[in-house]
């Protein structure tokens, strides 16, 4: 049987593997689990450590979050103010106009603290843990395009001067690249790019063409050509757009809000899968044999060909009880069994 | 132009997201001498009505309900300074995104039609403490309904937090509480003792009217 490591890099490579590697994101869950605040961990790794890896050796998943990449905004953008004048801190809502790039800080990596605690982090979870898969969770620039202008002010833009959209994630590609690379020289296994503001419950598919697509084609090409593997979280309703999707050339597809069976048989021969149990509905509000059964499925229609992790759809709500999760583990042991042997 | 002809293109300009020619005709209206309260209803909430059609239809997205609220807003402060007295509303609501959340979207376009249904929206923003929506709740007496959203799994125990509070407080019976949020279902909803559950703006619109109606 392949290890962890060569498992995940087998279904990401398109080679299929012979396990199905349960890989859970339980940030908040493992957090809170531990008693610790999002400052806590953010800003000691061995809080951090201690909150993922203790977690995942009590509930008996596979892989672990390695750290959440989001503070960069702050250290370019940080001293520039929102529309209220208040100073941003955070960089979030001050990029108004292409002139507003201007007074932007240059990224520094070294003087990142963000990256620096994952990278602590990382070497912490390699020594306590050498066999799970690390992988680190990293906007692309089109989601740092819309935290910088805003939510709503991106959102509007995306209508009336779509060109602005494009040119401010065009000028955070090469931040979240140089983050990128930096991260992958460490050690992670994968990266993992979520989407949530790009779906159907949000914009278009027209604008997902118009503001996205070029973005992340570009981006996620660079990071194919360094050979760095990333899943792409398609968070959200995306069904009418995987088509768009599939042109960013990811190596897998985490999927939500959609019927796993139904992806698999449309694009299962092109990209590999990870997901689908509903984080709400299912993690944390159905029976454990519900969880089971859900799972056992789940993996049925999608890990047949040995390209399928199985996840939530989401992060999984920090009351998520202990039971449901181990439930999801118990069934994809018991299909890789039917899948592949004993 | 006409009376009919100006109600038509005020309901027109905030349905083509026309933020700034809306503008001109509400000036041309309110220079005419028409009502600005049926401007409102009859311009501009019917604009939004059309924009909130073509979203259940899945022709516009968030980003086009923006710019159409965007309009809409723009000629109603004009309409409004141009009332001669205040404005009736059907209900008050207080609405915000609990706490450690700060997707606000959602939350922002609940309020915006929520508005055109006539109710008069306090809004705590985003990233709001229980304690805000308890404290609004306790210090204003005339607040019918409670909404909440949050667009994480991580954050909705926020809600219950909430509901927990108002409890406490003596005032759960007050008010009707309304949730929604990406994550957030119906069954979370009744778990936690929320009143309803929506799982868009639209519906939100309407059940918070539905609400109300049950109060009176």
């Amino acid at each position: 049987m392949m290890n962890k490591h060569e498992a995940v890099r087998a279904i990401l490579d398109g080679q299929g593997a012979d396990r199905i590697p349960v890989m859970m994101n339980i940030g908040s869950l493992s957090f809170v689990r531990y008693g610790y605040d999002m400052f806590e961990v953010m800003t000691n790794p061995e809080k951090f450590v201690d909150a993922i890896c203790g977690t995942q050796e009590e509930l008996g998943f596979d892989g672990l979050l390695a750290g959440l990449m989001v503070a960069q905004l702050g250290d370019v953008a940080g001293h520039l103010p929102r529309p209220d004048g208040e100073i941003s801190g955070d960089g979030q809502d001050t990029i108004r106009s292409v002139e507003d790039l201007e007074k932007l800080k240059p990224f520094d990596l070294d003087a990142c603290m963000n990256l620096q605690g994952i990278l602590a982090n990382i070497a912490l979870m390699k020594e306590r843990a050498p066999e799970e898969p690390l992988y680190v969770i990293i906007l692309p620039p089109a989601g740092e395009a819309l935290n910088a202008m805003g939510a709503r002010f991106a959102f509007k833009n995306m209508v009336k001067r779509p060109e602005l959209f494009r040119a401010v994630a065009e000028y955070f590609e090469d931040m979240q690249y140089q983050l990128s690379k930096c991260l992958w020289e460490a050690g992670v296994d994968f990266l993992w790019f979520p989407e949530p503001n790009f779906g159907g419950a949000c914009i278009s598919r027209r604008a997902y063409e118009k503001c996205i697509s070029e973005s992340n084609i570009r981006f996620f090409n660079r990071l194919r050509n360094e050979g760095i593997r990333f899943v792409l979280h398609t968070c959200g309703p995306y069904d009418d757009r995987f088509d768009l999707v599939l042109k960013e050339s990811a190596y897998a597809w985490h999927i939500s809000d959609t019927q796993t069976k139904k992806v698999k048989e449309e694009y299962g021969d092109k990209i590999s899968l990870m997901g689908n149990i509903p984080s709400v509905r299912i993690m944390l509000e159905a029976s454990e044999q519900e969880v089971y059964d859900f799972a056992y499925q789940e993996c049925m229609d999608a890990a047949y060909d040995g390209r399928f992790i199985l996840s939530g759809d989401c992060d999984l709500p920090p009351q998520t009880p202990d039971e449901n999760i181990r439930a999801a583990v118990r069934a994809a042991r018991d299909a890789e069994k039917v899948l592949f042997g004993e | 132009m006409q009376k009919e002809e100006l109600l038509q293109k005020l309901s027109d300009y905030v349905f083509d997201m026309e933020d700034e020619e809306i503008c001109e005709v509400t000036q041309e209206y309110i220079d005419a001498g028409f009502d600005p309260q049926e401007g409102i209803l009859e311009g501009l909430v019917d604009g939004m009505r059309r924009a909130s059609e073509m979203y259940e239809q899945g022709e516009y997205f968030v980003p086009e309900l923006i710019n159409c609220s965007d309009a809409m807003y723009a000629s109603m402060e004009m309409l409004q300074n141009a009332m001669p007295g205040s404005q009736e509303y059907i209900g008050k609501a207080v609405i915000g995104v609990v706490q450690g959340d700060t997707h606000d979207i959602g939350k922002n376009l609940v309020k915006i039609l929520i508005e055109t249904a006539g109710i008069y929206v306090h809004d705590l923003g985003r990233d709001v403490p229980a304690s805000d929506f308890i404290a609004y709740v306790r210090d204003n007496e005339d607040v019918d309904l409670v909404c909440m959203s949050s667009l994480m799994t991580t954050t909705m125990p926020g809600m219950e937090a909430v509901i927990k509070g108002l409890e406490e407080e003596g005032i759960r019976d007050r008010v009707k509480v309304m949730v929604g949020g990406a994550p957030v279902s119906a069954g979370f909803a009744k778990r936690i003792g929320a009143d309803l559950y929506t799982s868009n703006a639209i519906e939100a619109k309407s059940g918070a009217v539905s609400l109300l109606e049950q109060m009176r």
